[in-house]
């Protein structure tokens, strides 16, 4: 489970707090997924899955992460006004996250002009960085009818760099689905609520 | 009664969970038939080689009237007495794998597919190309056998069959009103198209009309969405776009004073459904510990079940949309477990139920709904 050398330590730090906030999100009955917004270096708003709680399917880390920065506007912790700093802050945003993107988030990543994406394993049946869809070169339009998004209109693409502690987040999810969810409709397997470990420790 | 800009067409228009069809050609042999002997030539070719799965392929052409529709032909030098010869297709050019049109052809003598390049002047191979049963019966009735190409698909809307058409002439079958969808259970009833009119009336009203809200938002040209119980028929949620609101609300009431370019109206409108269900739920577990006689919102009756249970985010329900959807959108709905969309403006460069691609067309996604579009013509201006 050592990570690859390809990261760097700041790197690696940071996806660490996007595990950490998976298993906060794993321990609330939520899928474990987590993701962690930074800019210069300073993590400036996290986020795990709420779908659950929230009852809303479309409430992924992500999505949870991005309404957290949105929201400390106000409270004047970012000092940002006009939409072209919002263009500019967005765009110095790098996103980790501990499963890839779907093609939702991937879509709102696009949007929002992030321009940077780490995540850790890949996501084979929803995955907006090119495992199902790849939005993370063909970008996502507005459909408000007018171009209300951040960015440069002509840069709706962003990079990404995977495999960064994917064993750790898949894991959490087998973990997860181990349990079962419990909000799942009707679930094909009896919900455990019990930790694999301490599975592991009865046997 | 105010007068409508937007219009809405008679029929719906199905968007199939597939990929649009490209244009791939196959190689047939043509005949050039005098007119006096259609009738003879066509009754002979019925019985001996009928299109089967070519049956989008129009037997007939008329060079003369096509080409003065403009399009492309021979050069003019051979336009002497040609209205009074028309074009008919005999059969494929090579065997067909696996049988089907034409029959005759398994008695092709040296049949080996020739390139289009070689089809031209080339006579004697074309009439090569003909089962030898044919050829006994048509040699008296044609002036002339050569190969030409056809479309080997039936094109999947208008715009399709006019490109097409330029390459030989097809057929287009009006799909709305006989749809029969991927599940096979949903189809659109005279009674369905009346219901999916009403909530697109509420859809125009929200996206384009005078609401409040949208003067509020400070947005010119908007997107709505509403979100419909098929089985109660009544809105569950709704939402507008708000990316121009610099005030809103995340479903967790914080109050955020920041524009955000993900306030799509089905995004809000899919917030709008959970707010229900999490008070309904809240409801119901206030009436457990005290009395009962809770009333179940419509929300939770989906006749699909145990109506105590709580509703699990937008399963079985429909969205109407004025605008195509992105593809952030298009998969929230996924996620959603909506049964169907119908939006009205679609959008070549963005859209993702058709315009762009289409997102349904994914096989792994874990759940798939029907996309109609239902289009808008705008109302001449006095």
């Amino acid at each position: 489970m050592t990570p690859t050398t390809e990261f760097s330590d700041g790197e690696e730090g940071f996806m660490r707090l996007a595990l950490a906030e998976a298993t906060k999100a794993f321990g609330e009955g939520e899928i474990p997924v987590g993701c962690v917004l930074v800019r210069g270096g300073e993590v400036v708003g996290r986020g795990g899955n709420k779908t659950n709680e929230s009852r809303n399917g479309s409430r992924h880390c992500e999505m949870e992460a991005i309404d957290e920065v949105l929201g400390k506007f106000e409270a004047g912790s970012l000092e940002v006004g006009s939409d072209c700093a919002m263009s500019k802050f967005w765009s110095e945003v790098d996103l980790y996250v501990t499963c890839e993107p779907c093609i939702m988030c991937a879509g709102a990543i696009s949007l929002m002009g992030i321009k940077n994406v780490y995540y850790g394993c890949s996501n084979d049946k929803f995955g907006g960085c090119g495992s199902v869809h790849p939005v993370s070169d063909q970008g996502c339009g507005t459909c408000g009818g007018g171009e209300e998004r951040f960015g440069a209109e002509n840069v709706r693409s962003f990079r990404c760099r995977k495999g960064l502690f994917a064993e750790e987040a898949i894991a959490m999810l087998q973990d997860f689905y181990l349990r079962g969810n419990a909000r799942a409709p009707k679930p094909h397997r009896k919900v455990l609520w019990m930790d694999r470990r301490e599975q592991q420790q009865e046997h | 009664m105010r007068e409508e800009r937007w219009v809405f067409e008679e029929e719906p228009t199905h968007i199939p969970a597939r990929d649009k069809p490209k244009l791939e050609c196959s190689q047939v042999v043509i005949a050039t038939v005098e007119k006096k002997h259609c009738g003879e030539v066509l009754k002979v070719l019925t019985r001996e080689a009928p299109l089967g799965e070519y049956k989008h392929v129009k037997r007939i052409r008329n060079r003369a009237v096509e080409e003065g529709k403009g399009l492309e032909g021979e050069t003019k030098a051979n336009g002497k007495g040609r209205a009074d010869v028309l074009e008919v297709v005999v059969c494929t050019s090579h065997p067909q794998e696996g049988g089907g049109w034409p029959v005759g052809t398994r008695g092709v003598e040296g049949g080996e597919p020739r390139g289009a390049a070689a089809a031209a002047g080339v006579q004697g191979d074309a009439w090569e190309c003909m089962p030898s049963a044919l050829k006994s019966v048509l040699l008296p009735l044609v002036c002339r056998v050569s190969l030409a190409e056809v479309p080997r698909h039936s094109p999947e809307d208008r715009e399709q069959l006019q490109d097409w058409n330029r390459v030989w002439p097809v057929s287009y079958k009006v799909p709305a009103g006989k749809v029969v969808t991927r599940s096979a259970k949903i189809k659109v009833s005279e009674e369905d198209k009346h219901e999916m009119l009403k909530h697109l009336g509420l859809v125009r009203e929200l996206a384009t009309g005078e609401s409040g809200q949208r003067r509020e938002a400070g947005c010119g040209a908007c997107n709505a969405a509403v979100i419909v119980n098929p089985t109660t028929k009544e809105v569950v949620g709704l939402g507008q776009d708000q990316t121009k609101s610099t005030d809103w609300t995340t479903w967790d009431s914080r109050l955020v004073h920041a524009p955000s370019p993900l306030r799509h109206a089905a995004m809000v409108a899919i917030e709008n459904v959970a707010e229900g269900v999490r008070s309904w739920g809240n409801k119901r577990k206030r009436s457990d510990t005290e009395t009962g006689g809770d009333t179940a919102p419509s929300v939770s009756d989906r006749g699909d079940g145990d109506p105590e249970a709580e509703p699990y985010l937008c399963t079985g329900f429909d969205c109407y949309l004025w605008r195509e959807p992105c593809t952030m959108c298009a998969m929230a709905l996924v996620h959603s477990r909506v049964r169907r969309i119908t939006f009205c403006v679609p959008d070549p460069k963005w859209g993702a139920l058709g315009g762009a691609f289409r997102l349904h067309s994914l096989t792994s996604l874990n759940h798939h709904y029907e996309v109609f579009h239902w289009p808008v013509i705008e109302a001449s201006k006095p």
